[in-house]
């Protein structure tokens, strides 16, 4: 286990510990982290999903809540969320009839070894859908594809239907619309 | 619903998680009652019983069923909680399974050829795995019961091991009523009924333990 891991571990452990002594704040402090950590772990599996993380995240939280007389004290407490978590993951995917992965990329931890909080950028990115919740479809798509996911043009233009000429008219056309409603604000 | 008033709800949330304890073990109580009587009332025990109860082969057969019910109840004790390592329970059940059916082995390698054939099929090879069965299905529910409050991640795999502590207590009970003794009809017939149990809870569930 990384420095990183260990330290999370133990601050999350002593949470726990506290919190199932019926200490509230501790409890609540500790889901705050929890979800900070969810957030991370599904939003790199639902990239091509992102208006599901936060779902997921809160199904995640509801479960850990209902099912945390299964967590036995002797095992690390990271492993045991991020196992309800895997498994809320997959869950989500099989009703949603979309593939699974076979293998686990080591990358998809990385969250969980990064520095950086996740919380700053859940808001940002939280504002952004809302911005362009408000442009009309095809140039909403056009630039959640090429902009926020980095996809092609040409890639863009065959996942949603249309030629890759109007895919970048419809990014531009958005961006010159949200310039102007945001841009001086 | 934004995450941080979710997070509020649940910290206020005080009652314990999970089912009370009594509500299991009442379970546990219908489960056994009524086994129990689906033996003595329907297939009937044994003729008799004092002698069964001495004979070397009842004995040894129902360590064997003993040890198979001890590695698959540890088996589903681990599979019920999420991150736990699944421990060496199913290599328990194979090796136990193994071990009967060398000893059933010998049995049949050690007799003389034109009576290896009943060893093997007794009287009752048809009746006894799906005696078992359905003898295992009060205990199947359960533990279903108990894993739906629990929170298995692999939903086939707990069923099945479900199952098989069920079929392991079934045969059992089942045990009392059989008029086998040869160790080549229990490495099989035995060994096919806790199988089907297993099937039967390897099917259900990921239909029935979904949270």
């Amino acid at each position: 286990m990384s420095d990183r891991l260990t330290l999370i571990e133990s601050q999350l452990h002593g949470q726990w510990l506290r919190a199932q002594s019926g200490d509230a704040s501790s409890y609540t402090q500790l889901l705050s982290s929890i979800s900070q950590l969810l957030r991370g772990f599904m939003r790199r599996r639902m990239q091509t999903h992102p208006n599901d993380v936060e779902d997921l995240v809160q199904e995640t939280l509801m479960a850990i809540h209902q099912k945390r007389h299964t967590y036995d004290s002797q095992q690390p407490l990271s492993a045991w969320v991020f196992a309800i978590a895997r498994y809320k993951w997959i869950d989500h995917l099989r009703v949603h009839g979309r593939r699974t992965p076979a293998m686990e990329d080591i990358d998809d931890w990385a969250d969980v070894l990064s520095t950086e909080p996740e919380t700053t950028a859940s808001d940002s990115r939280h504002d952004l859908s809302l911005m362009l919740s408000e442009l009309p479809d095809k140039q909403r798509l056009a630039i959640e594809h090429t902009r926020l996911k980095g996809l092609s043009i040409a890639q863009t233009a065959s996942l949603i239907g249309q030629s890759e000429a109007a895919v970048k008219v419809n990014v531009h056309r958005g961006l010159k619309t949200l310039s102007q409603r945001w841009g001086n604000a | 619903m934004k995450t941080s008033s979710l997070i509020e709800l649940l910290a206020s949330d005080q009652l314990p998680s999970g089912l009370p304890a009594g509500t299991l073990r009442k379970a546990v109580g219908a489960a056994l009652v009524l086994s129990v009587s689906m033996v003595v009332g329907g297939w009937g025990l044994h003729a008799d019983l004092p002698d069964l109860l001495q004979s070397a082969s009842f004995q040894f057969k129902n360590l064997w069923v003993l040890a198979l019910a001890l590695c698959s109840g540890g088996l589903l004790w681990r599979l019920a909680r999420p991150a736990q390592r699944d421990g060496y329970g199913i290599h328990g059940i194979g090796l136990a399974l193994l071990a009967m059916a060398l000893m059933g082995a010998t049995t049949l390698w050690q007799a003389e050829p034109p009576a290896r054939w009943g060893l093997l099929i007794g009287q009752s090879w048809w009746s006894c795995p799906l005696s078992i069965a359905l003898i295992s299905l009060p205990w199947l529910a359960v533990f279903l019961l108990y894993l739906r409050q629990m929170a298995p991640t692999r939903l086939a795999l707990s069923g099945a091991s479900a199952g098989f502590l069920s079929g392991a207590l079934a045969t059992g009970l089942y045990s009392l009523h059989c008029i086998e003794t040869s160790y080549a009809f229990f490495g099989v017939w035995y060994a096919a009924g806790m199988g089907l149990s297993s099937l039967i809870g390897a099917i259900l569930g990921p239909r029935l333990l979904r949270w």
